[in-house]
């Protein structure tokens, strides 16, 4: 019975073509391929954005109330001066005992009379342009005099506000056709908050566009072979790999978005375009083939093989060719800027970046040797051999930062990437990680 | 360029569909071949066949390569198609008997694999089952009554049984025609 086994060790029945298609079908019910949804990666940089953004918001909102709402109490007590008082704790805040103009309808002095009934920037003005003041005011135009003893309120936070004296200035004559006078009688309030400055939200965005050549290259690193795939012709492979190749340059573009988190620090996203580069030499002519000068390419599925070098051949790299592997990669960046300005020139900022970007391949040519050390061959389709998957880079950099005009900033910064994990798909065998030094030049709009 | 075993591995690990169809398509005759000799007819073969590679991609992220790749793709085809047979049939096993039931390998050395695959397509069941693990698989009875089920005298006096019976229809298809 010994023969028996001999005689089906080898055995095979082909299967009919459709077989496969049938166990596709199956495949894709049973063992769908997931895909790859690169747009949750944009929550990453949306953890640190969307509270950024709360943050930014509700503390500019916080910032206006106290003055939003003394000029509201202003108006409310030149509208309706008959209001009844609410405020306990605040009595008597408001008292117009006299306000009295008289002017010619479209008089200059009494637009900006009116003025001062209407915003609070001319009722701070009307109390000594106190930052933290708010005189509570009115005026009667038209030879229109009001009289109110009324106690108005003030709907706000009465905490926030105390008496601090009363004004009165001296009527005031202008000796214009027909002549202005005015008469002023109020009470200065003084905001114990401050109100601070109101920033606006254009301040707080930058867009840039940049530039960066530079170096770069795809570093190799020999992996710890696990039992799987314990091939010395493997290893060889990523040695080969190592000795032939040599940085190469390359370049990054793209554009940032920049968020302000204080006068120094800056939040950085945006979608970066970058080419690592590495020049590949290898020898077409190794010493122990004689076959010519001519490189016999043939095509097999995705991959374009050179198989006139093996892996045993001597690479001289005296008189060997070169081909620039190029790696085309997509980067989304998120990124901490620190600026600080210098002493000499308040315009110029030193400026120092650390942070990481999430990348993934998007497009490669490049020249490598075979996973069967055949010989060398060329991809430039992704998801042939060898196939990559997506990775993190560290970025580090600092330079200078111009503010030449009011919203427009123009940057200068040396940077470094780093992959710290690894390109490679099958990183069993095969870890590449890519580098690149580079000088990135940028125009920035603030908004 | 030949196929490597551990890119393919890697790529039906990460269920990657072109390394599943390589992977497919560089055994699927081999294991069609092992799904041939379980079952007696061939779409009933290639269902098998694709039960089990089924669950080759499922099983893979757990391959560890303690033996050959094949091998452990082979056993996997082996224990589908005794699955497959349990779900459809009960297998009659009788008590042990023992009977000199050997071939003579020189008869087996005449006859082609297709042939030997058409008698054994007439065994009963269960004794082509053994036969096969035992025979030709080369697993031990201890094996085969863990798989089946069953107790290893069992998995003997198929055996016996079994081998029995190739021999006659071997006797009766070649040696009487030889003799004529």
């Amino acid at each position: 019975m010994s023969s028996l086994k001999e005689k089906f060790d080898d055995y095979r029945e082909e299967p009919q073509y459709a077989s496969w298609q049938q166990l596709l079908q199956r495949l894709s019910t049973e063992l769908p391929v997931r895909k790859k949804r690169r747009y949750l990666l944009w929550i990453l940089p949306l953890f640190f954005i969307g509270p950024l953004t709360a943050w930014w918001f509700f503390s500019t909102n916080t910032s206006q109330p106290l003055a939003q709402q003394s000029e509201n109490a202003i108006q409310n007590s030149t509208a309706t001066p008959e209001a009844s008082v609410t405020s306990a704790t605040l009595q008597n805040t408001v008292k117009i005992n006299e306000a009295m103009l008289k002017s010619a309808p479209n008089n200059p002095s009494n637009k900006a009379a009116h003025g001062a009934s209407t915003n609070t920037n001319s009722t701070n003005q009307s109390a000594n342009s106190h930052p933290n003041t708010v005189a509570t005011a009115t005026t009667q135009t038209n030879s229109t005099t009001l009289t109110s003893e009324n106690n108005n309120s003030i709907n706000r936070s009465t905490a926030a506000i105390k008496r601090v004296e009363s004004i009165e200035r001296e009527p005031l004559v202008i000796h214009s056709t027909p002549p202005i006078v005015t008469a002023f009688k109020g009470e200065l309030l003084v905001l114990t908050t401050p109100i601070k400055p109101n920033t606006t939200v254009e301040n707080k965005f930058v867009l840039e566009i940049f530039y960066a050549p530079g170096i770069s290259n795809m570093m190799i690193k020999t992996p710890l072979i696990n039992n799987i795939i314990s091939s010395k012709t493997i290893a060889s492979n990523v040695s080969l790999r190592k000795s032939i190749s040599k940085m190469g340059f390359g370049y990054s573009t793209g554009f940032g978005l920049k968020m302000d988190l204080n006068n120094n620090f800056r939040v950085k996203t945006g979608y970066y375009f970058t080419q690592v580069n590495q020049t590949i030499y290898y020898n077409t002519e190794p010493a122990n083939c004689h076959c010519g000068s001519s490189i016999a390419l043939s095509q097999v599925a995705n991959i374009t093989e050179l198989d006139m070098l093996n892996i045993g051949d001597t690479i001289s790299k005296g008189n060997s060719n070169s081909f620039t592997n190029k790696y085309s990669l997509r980067e989304i960046p998120l990124v901490i800027e620190y600026a600080r300005p210098t002493l000499k020139y308040p315009n110029l900022n030193y400026v120092l970046n650390l942070g990481m970007s999430y990348m993934y391949m998007s497009g490669l040519n490049i020249i490598t040797p075979d996973a069967d050390n055949v010989g060398f061959m060329k991809t430039t389709k992704l998801g042939g051999f060898p196939t990559y998957k997506d990775a993190f880079n560290v970025i580090a950099g600092g330079g200078l930062l111009f503010r030449a005009k009011r919203n427009v900033e123009y940057m200068i910064a040396p940077q470094f990437k780093l992959a710290v994990t690894s390109l490679s798909k099958n990183d069993h065998w095969l870890r590449e990680y890519p580098w690149q030094m580079q000088v990135a030049f940028g125009i920035g709009k603030r908004f | 360029m030949p196929e490597n075993n551990a890119e393919l591995i890697e790529g039906c690990q990460q269920n990657n569909r072109k390394s599943q169809e390589r992977l497919y398509k560089k055994y699927a005759g081999l294991m069609l071949g092992i799904c041939m000799r379980y079952v007696k007819n061939r779409a009933e073969a290639e269902d098998v066949m694709m039960e089990g590679f089924m669950k080759v991609y499922k099983l893979i992220s757990n391959y560890t390569a303690t033996g050959s790749f094949e091998g452990w793709m082979k056993r996997i085809m082996v224990y589908t198609a005794i699955e497959h047979y349990r779900k459809m049939s009960k297998m009659p096993f009788d008590e042990f008997q023992s009977h000199d039931s050997s071939v003579d390998d020189y008869v087996i050395d005449s006859i082609s694999a297709r042939d030997i695959l058409k008698l054994m397509d007439s065994m009963p069941d269960g004794y082509r089952m053994i036969v096969n693990m035992y025979a030709i698989e080369g697993y031990t009875h201890k094996e085969i009554a863990d798989a089946m089920g069953i107790s290893e005298g069992t998995s003997k006096s198929q055996l016996n049984r079994g081998k029995l019976f190739l021999k006659k229809l071997i006797e009766k298809k070649f040696l009487t025609h030889t003799k004529n």
